[in-house]
């Protein structure tokens, strides 16, 4: 049911001024998780200016302070600024989010346009490898992949990259096997263009924004798998300022200090909240079926 | 018009051809582990004179290299250990010596147990909240069933964890903060687990109760006087607890992988403590066979899933349906 969404067009902002007309014919829904997201990259990149301390300095006087004017969230067990510490883990996290979609975003793109053009036996073999990471839950292979590279960040990249391409691949594939038959592709052909000119031309933009789009759809539930791992201690390592990390840290004065808990953890939660916000409302708009289903 | 051909593949045939793919299925998965493990950083051989607390000489080094079969060549070296493997000898850890499997085993019935319960606990809230929003739709119930569902999918569910363990335990002392025995021992984290999986199949199965309802035969089904218990019971209901069957297929993935972070929280004595231990002690035997165990279980879990649909919805056994067959 998922692939009927795809032979349709995205539906465009209506002409007009594109901004204000985007936000004003959404939902309330999408509105407030695009305002969250923004504000959330606003965050992240403004966080050096934004922060009212130094994330790792400590300050062993003032640990465990309660929230304050000079530390608004407090201090954690180290004496170090909850807030700031906040604000750069947003950095990282959203970072990390980007990596992982861009990974994925090349790795099914390649892998799926192959299978779509060359077809036969490449693209049975590139298919069966799809099918195998289908089969094995994302969560627990992701974990043992950090496992065999090694706990850091870039295995938590490569790992949740790896466990989650595989559909991508699929849907790329099904695209590029369909645009092949289109008219204007055949014309393309008729006309004597070349197979890479086709491919970049008259397939890359409709696939990449089509794919894009879905590819939003799971950012919640991988932002949510890599919050996971960093909480595991997979992640990065502990003085870096890292929302499941500050979680972890703050295990041991869970009885003392249960707001050091809380605060990373709501962070994390209101932003995977912005991204399917964002995400159920372009699942609506996309496929008019599944909007009916819900009125 | 000709009637289509009714041949029904036989259960038993279904689970037997599952069954042979599952071999190719671990064969695959182990060669994938030992080829990363392999071109991933650190040295095992290193890792073992660390865990072992040897002085890592380079007489101790190649020592090590020697007894770990780390001088053979990597196909040879794959071949000693799928040998063992066949014989269920997976080596033994780096650091207690004992062997593997057995560890393992060990820890497997904790984890096992959560996720079962956690299983149920979905099924159970998923179904009574998808048919309170599915009746109701667009008034109250449907309203708050898909409030909590929206949250219950945002939510990380180890902070979920920590929050029930600071109201019901540290808060209104009714549950144990942490720990593996009785029965409400599993009371938390078997909600922290299953809340996602909830969340998902409750909307999935209001929508498919919507979907059902617009059926044509359901539509003569009311023509006919049926009350609307009756309804839902005899035509609304089959049809849209279907989906919730396949979709359970994904949730014991969820629920497992749930279950490794939650019990870290709980201080629960499943192998999910026991494979981050061994991730951050570089422990590679235990990591072997702890990815190739949970493969397994998440395999059979899903078969015994298929079996169960293919039971109830005899129409899939109509065609052979294959892994590579046109999904979703």
């Amino acid at each position: 049911m998922k692939e009927a969404l795809l032979y349709r067009r995205p539906v465009s902002p209506a002409s007009g001024r594109g901004w204000s007309r985007l936000f004003r014919s959404s939902t309330w829904g999408v509105r407030i998780g695009g305002v969250l997201v923004v504000v959330l990259v606003f965050m992240a990149m403004a966080a050096p200016w934004l922060a009212p301390m130094d994330p790792d300095a400590v300050d062993i006087l003032h640990r465990l302070a309660p929230a304050s004017r000079e530390h608004w969230l407090g201090t954690d067990a180290l004496g170090r600024d909850v807030a700031s510490r906040l604000l750069y883990g947003a950095r990282l996290s959203l970072g990390t989010v980007a990596a992982i979609l861009g990974l994925v975003l090349a790795i099914g793109l390649v892998v799926g346009s192959v299978a779509g053009l060359a077809g036969g036996r490449i693209d049975q073999v590139l298919m069966r490898a799809a099918d195998l990471f289908l089969t094995l839950p994302t969560f627990v292979m992701a974990m043992c992949l950090i496992g065999v590279l090694g706990p850091g960040m870039s295995s938590v990249i490569i790992a949740v990259s790896l466990t989650h391409w595989a559909w991508y691949a699929r849907v790329v594939r099904v695209l590029v096997m369909s645009l092949r038959e289109r008219e204007f592709v055949q014309a393309a052909r008729l006309s004597g263009a070349g197979g890479a000119a086709i491919f970049r031309e008259h397939m890359l933009p409709t696939v990449l924004v089509q794919v894009l789009i879905l590819l939003t759809l799971d950012l919640g539930h991988m932002m949510l798998h890599v919050a996971a791992l960093s909480f595991l201690g997979l992640g990065v390592a502990p003085p870096t300022p890292e929302w499941g990390v500050m979680i972890s840290d703050a295990r041991e004065v869970i009885w003392s200090s249960p707001a050091l808990i809380f605060w990373p953890g709501a962070a994390i939660f209101i932003s995977v909240m912005a991204f399917n916000l964002l995400s159920d409302g372009l699942r609506d708009r996309l496929d008019p079926v599944l909007a009916e289903a819900h009125p | 018009m000709t009637e289509p051909v009714r041949r029904f593949e036989p259960l038993w045939q279904l689970a037997l051809r599952r069954l042979a793919l599952l071999p190719i299925l671990l064969l695959l998965v182990s060669v994938i582990i030992f080829v990363l493990l392999h071109v991933g950083r650190g040295d095992p051989a290193m890792d073992y004179l660390r865990l072992s607390g040897i002085t890592p000489t380079d007489q101790a080094l190649m020592e090590a290299r020697h007894r770990l079969g780390l001088d053979l060549p990597l196909v040879q070296q794959y071949g000693r250990w799928l040998w063992g493997a066949l014989h269920l000898d997976f080596g033994t850890s780096f650091i207690s010596g004992e062997p593997v499997l057995a560890m393992l085993l060990d820890y497997l019935p904790a984890t096992l147990s959560l996720v079962a319960v956690a299983l149920v606990v979905t099924a159970i809230f998923s179904v009574a909240l998808g048919l309170l929003a599915g009746s109701y739709p667009d008034r109250w119930p449907d309203h708050l069933v898909r409030f909590i569902a929206f949250l219950g999918v945002s939510m990380p569910n180890f902070w979920l964890g920590f929050l029930m363990v600071l109201l019901f335990s540290v808060w209104l002392e009714w549950l144990p903060p942490m720990g593996y025995g009785g029965p409400l021992h599993f009371v938390m984290p078997a909600m922290a687990i299953s809340l996602m999986t909830i969340s998902i199949n409750a909307r999935m199965l209001r929508t498919s109760l919507l979907e059902a309802r617009t059926q044509r035969h359901v539509h003569y089904a009311r023509l006919r006087g049926l009350s609307s218990g009756r309804q839902l019971r005899a035509h609304v209901l089959p049809h849209a607890l279907l989906p919730l069957l396949t979709a359970s297929g994904m949730a014991i993935g969820e629920l497992i992988g749930g279950a490794f972070v939650i019990e870290n929280i709980f201080a629960w004595p499943g192998v999910g403590r026991l494979a981050v231990e061994a991730i951050h002690n570089r422990d590679f035997p235990v990591l072997q066979c702890f990815t190739l165990l949970m493969t397994l279980v998440y395999v059979l879990a899903n078969l015994g899933v298929d079996v169960v649909h293919a039971w109830l919805d005899p129409r899939i056994r109509r065609h052979r349906v294959t892994p590579s067959g046109d999904m979703t």
